[in-house]
């Protein structure tokens, strides 16, 4: 195996190195915030493979996590709630309780079946028509979840759901997701997919199968959206629609941004920045005093601060923090002067 | 489909494919049969429809008529990317590269239809297959970027490149596919003489070795004719001749195809000659001093020198891809200038905005019309006068025109769009004459035109002349722009290369090579 | 209420809507023809103007100049929103302008739930305008027909303005041929402002008779309306301000009689209808109404 095969895994024991120690320190409330950083991560990602990698601006993303959340959620709820709380369901799903891993497999699963009917007509279009029609499925959704009520109890949300995950299974599934992306990015498959980010007259060209090669992203996308939403909903232990509007729009798309389209590690500072940012502006939006200074509640500050990001970003340097640019080992160990030529990025 | 294919099949057949456009012919009835292994050129002038032919053949578009046949199995109807799998693989004139991705990766892109493509379970776990076929596909694409001599440009994005690079990773791209039919369009545009001859050596070479058909559009005559033993010509869509480059150069109906014919009636031809001597003579309008202008990395004119006198009519002329339209383009301030000066009456103009050169009284007629099509006539002409308040200004400038086309006076109130190709030339022209300019720029305006229109379109513009208006015309038809002007200059890949009274360029053969090699 | 009744009520009412849904379509019709831009933020920009008009409206003024302040509201934010922020992004990438709007349209909502109070608010009550209004046996309110009446206004003087004068001229060029259009002499940065300035006063018009109407104003007010108005302006046909108008009366129907005649379950989804129907046209017949399509250059 290479040097940089090595470097990696010994990465990934650091990082559960890391977990470990995390689980065994932090209090509740620091852990829930790592959990939901890991989460935004997978999120970021999973949308910047089709956004960034693909070309497809898609605003539906919360559709999607929504989807798999609650599928996942529906799956894992006690019996004995189930018939009180989401009556509208069929019998034979009222008596079935799922373990953690296949229901959240099946969410992952739901989102992608979603995707694959959205995906097939809408992908045609370009740029802002996909934008608003992806915008659109994320209120068809949302609208949906709020009016099923037997199903979904509404707008109220669905509380209760049983706390089976933490962040081992959140950590072991971002670095799946990350893993999963990467390797598809540099594959044939990610030639093809990039290749008609860029140009996809040309790409027809070399023999790229645009539609299907598009739809395979964005149907991939939506997986890891969808096993995000599981993730989320076990985390928190309440899924409701709130979670899911225009508000989770604007930060998916911002902390993609942040970061950079097109970049794996861009996604990943971008989430983090923006998922650790807001727990220092929260207590902002209450108001009290900040070095002796009496400060009002400043309502709505976080989205503000998310809005400057947005615009700042698109104006001083819209391609990013990491630009199109990915980590790579090769700096740190010199492998620029002996390394194999090439190599597949 | 019905008949399978056999050995003995050319290996591109066009069967009288036709394809309109709105209500333009962009191919009729064209006919054409490439053998395994043949070179073949596909010339004629501006919108005769070549780059159709491409699109048409590569699937972009689909035919209205006509059979496509790919090595006997028909491809009309199929996707760019199920044509490209039956071995077709094409450059195209404006490059598209993969901008953002490195240049091996766009290489890397032609092996995409190579043979056993990874299992996805193979990609995501590395296995041995996945591992096995990006190798190959890597080995395979450095060594087309060595036989290009650009393998040290591997790691870089493919869009900060300089343009000769690209147009390299272009047929990098096609060639790595290793097709059996290759279609290059323009390889040879923007490349300096030496440029195009190593290309020209290169492709010799590559044809040596791989033996596919190659079918090539080219504007270089020179190129063309030196690579290509047979060479097929095509005007408004249709075969005009096909033959060796001796034969096709000695056609009179290739020459006139590039070159126009037709004669102005005497009426027109007075006051021809009035401003023949050489335009630094006099004080000019208009002078173009070492004009360097690019499209990104493209070349587009390099020091380029000219003047147009005052009073006068100044026609450019040259094979399409000299850089008429961007020498028309630069002083009209639509298009910036890299290096160099234009200078309007004196002042240098050469940085203000179009917009502003509009208000000193340089108009622009662009070519292709570009008349706002779902607005009148009326509408359209009032336009050109957008910059002018004065309201009886306007009137006398609406009559001027319509007096000067009564063709488009009776239909005043009929959308732009919906005008047959004359009429529209008329309202183009007449729209520019709404604002009084003192420098007209003409682009082509006889583009696509019928003969007997042509003549009316260029006797008016002898009109237009005695309004007091100089005038810079651009032609493809140089036949009709050296009647009707008083100098003219020659402009090929960029550069002038001839300038002279308009009476003398007419009888020089020189005229001819610049468009026919 | 007999049948005829009922369905003769629905159109009245689907028509005041699509009314509102034709004054917020025009601008985004109008950016999008000639900036090729979706200008998210145009919901917004008619709630900041009805919040704008607020204070107008409690110092006791009267609905018409209510109305003004609304409109000078939105036209200043408006222009401030395209100077500062899309006039830079003018040269940029799609994906740009569109991440962009979304910031404004974020940083307007917030800015305006940060200064005001969480209660939704209204104009000052115009009793005039909650009169009754009877024709035959549909019922509407005085506020009903204000609104037709005042839409119709608005949207003549825009098509005055479109078809008579050298600016409005320039305008419809530029959306079918921007660099023709300079070759006219046309100054493109002045003409987007001017067609920023229409768009929004004609959202500011939108936003106070919403206000009149529905009452209920939260600074998430503008958003729905917003993306509506972009639906409607699809329906017609985006780029073409007859295109807006005839897609919004549409939309207003639609949505109105689905409403109205489907069973309450069902009626819940109104906001849903509204983009099942944009992603129907959009897959059907992208160009809209009166739209051209838009070819593939190769």
């Amino acid at each position: 195996m290479s040097q940089a095969t090595w470097a990696t895994l010994a990465a990934i024991a650091v990082f559960a190195l890391a977990v470990w120690a995390a689980q065994a320190q932090l209090n509740p409330f620091y852990l829930q915030i790592l959990g939901l950083l890991g989460i935004n991560i997978m999120a970021t990602v999973s949308l910047n493979f089709a956004a960034g990698f693909g070309g497809m601006f898609s605003l539906g993303h919360p559709a999607f996590m929504a989807i798999g959340g609650y599928t996942a959620a529906i799956l894992t709820y006690p019996v004995a709630m189930k018939s009180m709380r989401i009556p509208g369901h069929p019998d034979w799903l009222l008596q079935l309780q799922l373990p953690f891993l296949p229901a959240l497999l099946i969410g992952g699963l739901a989102a992608s079946v979603i995707a694959i009917l959205v995906g097939w007509p809408v992908l045609r279009l370009r740029g802002h028509y996909l934008a608003v029609a992806t915008l659109g499925l994320t209120v068809i959704v949302q609208v949906a979840i709020v009016n099923l009520v037997d199903y979904t109890r509404g707008a109220l949300g669905l509380s209760g759901i049983p706390g089976l995950t933490n962040l081992w299974w959140i950590a072991g599934f971002l670095v799946l997701t990350i893993f999963i992306v990467y390797r598809l990015v540099h594959s044939r498959f990610g030639r093809a997919l990039r290749a008609v980010r860029d140009d996809y007259v040309a790409a027809q060209m070399s023999g790229v199968h645009v539609a299907r090669t598009r739809l395979i992203g964005f149907t991939i996308a939506a997986f890891f959206a969808g096993i995000a939403g599981g993730l989320l909903g076990h985390l928190l232990r309440i899924l409701t629609p709130g979670q899911f509007s225009f508000s989770a729009v604007f930060l998916g798309v911002a902390m993609m941004i942040l970061g950079g389209m097109g970049s794996i590690t861009g996604s990943i500072l971008g989430a983090v920045i923006m998922t650790i940012l807001p727990q220092f502006i929260i207590p902002l939006e209450r108001g009290g005093s900040i070095l002796g200074i009496e400060v009002p509640a400043l309502n709505g500050l976080t989205q503000i601060v998310t809005a400057l990001i947005l615009i700042g970003v698109m104006l001083v340097k819209p391609a990013g923090l990491a630009g199109a640019k990915e980590f790579s080992w090769r700096p740190l160990f010199g492998l620029s002067r002996q390394g194999k030529r090439g190599g597949s990025a | 489909m019905a008949r399978p294919a056999t050995s003995a099949d050319p290996v591109l057949e066009l069967d009288h494919v036709s394809i309109n456009f709105g209500g333009v012919r962009a191919l009729e009835d064209l006919s054409l049969a490439l053998r395994a292994g043949e070179i073949r050129g596909l010339i004629g002038p501006n919108g005769s429809g070549k780059s159709t032919a491409f699109n048409v053949i590569s699937g972009i578009y689909r035919p209205r008529r006509g059979e496509i046949r790919v090595a006997g199995r028909s491809v009309v109807g199929l996707r760019p990317d199920q044509i490209a799998s039956r071995g077709v693989a094409r450059t195209f004139q404006t490059l598209r590269l993969f901008q953002a991705m490195s240049v091996v990766e766009n290489v890397m892109l032609g092996t995409h239809l190579g043979a056993r493509a990874p299992s996805p379970v193979s990609i995501l776990f590395g296995l041995p297959a996945s591992r096995r076929f990006e190798k190959e596909a890597h080995e395979r694409s450095m060594a087309v970027l060595e036989a290009l001599q650009i393998a040290d440009y591997a790691r870089e994005t493919a869009g900060n490149l300089p343009y000769g690079v690209q147009k390299r990773v272009d047929l990098a791209r096609s060639l790595v596919a290793n097709p059996s039919l290759l279609l290059l369009d323009e390889p040879a545009a923007g490349l300096t003489g030496a440029e195009s001859h190593q290309l020209m050596e290169l492709i010799r070479k590559l044809h040596a070795e791989r033996a596919f058909t190659l079918l090539l559009v080219e504007h270089d005559m020179q190129f063309v004719s030196d690579l290509c033993p047979r060479i097929t010509v095509i005007d408004f869509g249709k075969l005009l001749v096909e033959g060796t480059p001796e034969e096709v150069r000695e056609n009179r109906d290739v020459v006139a195809a590039y070159l126009g014919t037709g004669e102005l009636s005497a009426g027109a031809k007075a006051g021809h000659g009035v401003a023949s001597k050489a335009p630094a003579a006099q004080a000019p309008v208009l002078e173009v001093k070492d004009l360097d202008v690019r499209y990104g990395a493209v070349p587009a004119l390099r020091s380029v020198s000219l003047g147009v006198a005052s009073g006068s009519i100044t026609a450019i002329i040259g094979a399409n891809g000299a850089g008429k339209t961007t020498l028309l383009s630069t002083v009209s301030g639509i298009v910036a200038a890299h290096r160099g000066q234009v200078l309007y009456k004196a002042a240098d103009v050469t940085r203000l905005s179009c917009e502003h050169r509009v208000t000193q009284g340089i108009i622009m007629c662009p070519e292709g019309r570009r008349l706002f099509p779902d607005m009148t006539v009326h509408d359209n002409l009032l336009l050109g006068a957008y910059n002018v308040t004065d309201q009886a200004a306007i009137r006398t400038a609406l009559e001027r025109v319509y007096a000067l086309f009564p063709r488009i006076a009776e239909r005043q109130r009929q959308q732009a769009g919906t005008l047959s190709g004359g009429e529209q030339q008329m309202v183009a022209i007449g729209r520019s004459l709404m604002a009084e300019p003192t420098l007209l720029l003409l682009d082509e305006p006889s583009l696509g035109l019928a003969p007997n229109l042509v003549e009316l379109i260029f006797e008016t513009i002898a009109e237009i002349r005695k309004l007091g208006c100089s005038i810079m015309l651009v032609e493809q038809n140089a036949a009709m722009a050296l009647e009707v002007a008083d100098f003219g200059y020659v402009l090929e890949t960029g550069r002038v290369t001839l300038s002279a009274p308009a009476l003398e360029l007419k009888a020089r053969s020189d005229v001819i090579e610049a468009y026919l090699g | 209420m007999s049948e005829l009744s009922e369905f003769l009520q629905h159109l009245a009412n689907g028509l005041v809507l699509g009314f509102l849904y034709a004054l917020v379509g025009i601008g985004l019709s109008m950016v999008y023809g000639i900036l090729r831009m979706i200008n998210f933020a145009h919901g917004e920009i008619l709630m900041v103007g009805v919040f704008l008009a607020l204070p107008v409206s409690a110092l006791g003024a009267p609905a018409w100049l209510v109305l003004l302040a609304g409109i000078a509201g939105a036209t200043i934010m408006g222009l401030i929103v395209q100077w500062t922020i899309y006039r830079p992004l003018l040269r940029s990438p799609e994906v740009t302008l569109l991440v962009a709007s979304l910031g404004v349209s974020l940083l307007l909502q917030n800015l305006v739930l940060m200064m005001t109070s969480p209660q939704p608010k209204r104009p000052d009550p115009a009793p005039f305008l909650d009169q009754p209004f009877r024709l035959g046996e549909i019922v509407l309110r005085n506020v009903d027909l204000a609104i037709v009446l005042i839409a119709m206004a608005a949207m003549l003087v825009t098509h005055l303005f479109l078809k008579q004068t050298r600016h409005g001229r320039a305008l419809r060029a530029l959306a079918q041929d921007m660099s023709a259009a300079r070759m006219m002499g046309v100054h493109v940065p002045f003409l987007v402002m001017i067609c920023f300035v229409i768009g929004s006063a004609l959202a500011g018009v939108a936003g106070v008779l919403i206000g009149y109407k529905y009452g209920h104003l939260t600074p998430l007010s503008g958003f729905l309306p917003g993306l509506k108005g972009f639906v409607a302006a699809v329906i017609g046909g985006i780029g073409s301000f007859p295109g807006a108008v005839v897609g919004g009366l549409i939309l207003g129907l639609l949505e109105t009689f689905l409403v109205g005649y489907l069973p309450d379950a069902l009626a819940q989804y109104r906001d849903a209808y509204v983009f099942l129907v944009l992603i129907l046209v959009l897959l059907v017949r992208p160009s809209g109404l009166f739209g051209k399509p838009e070819s593939v250059k190769v």
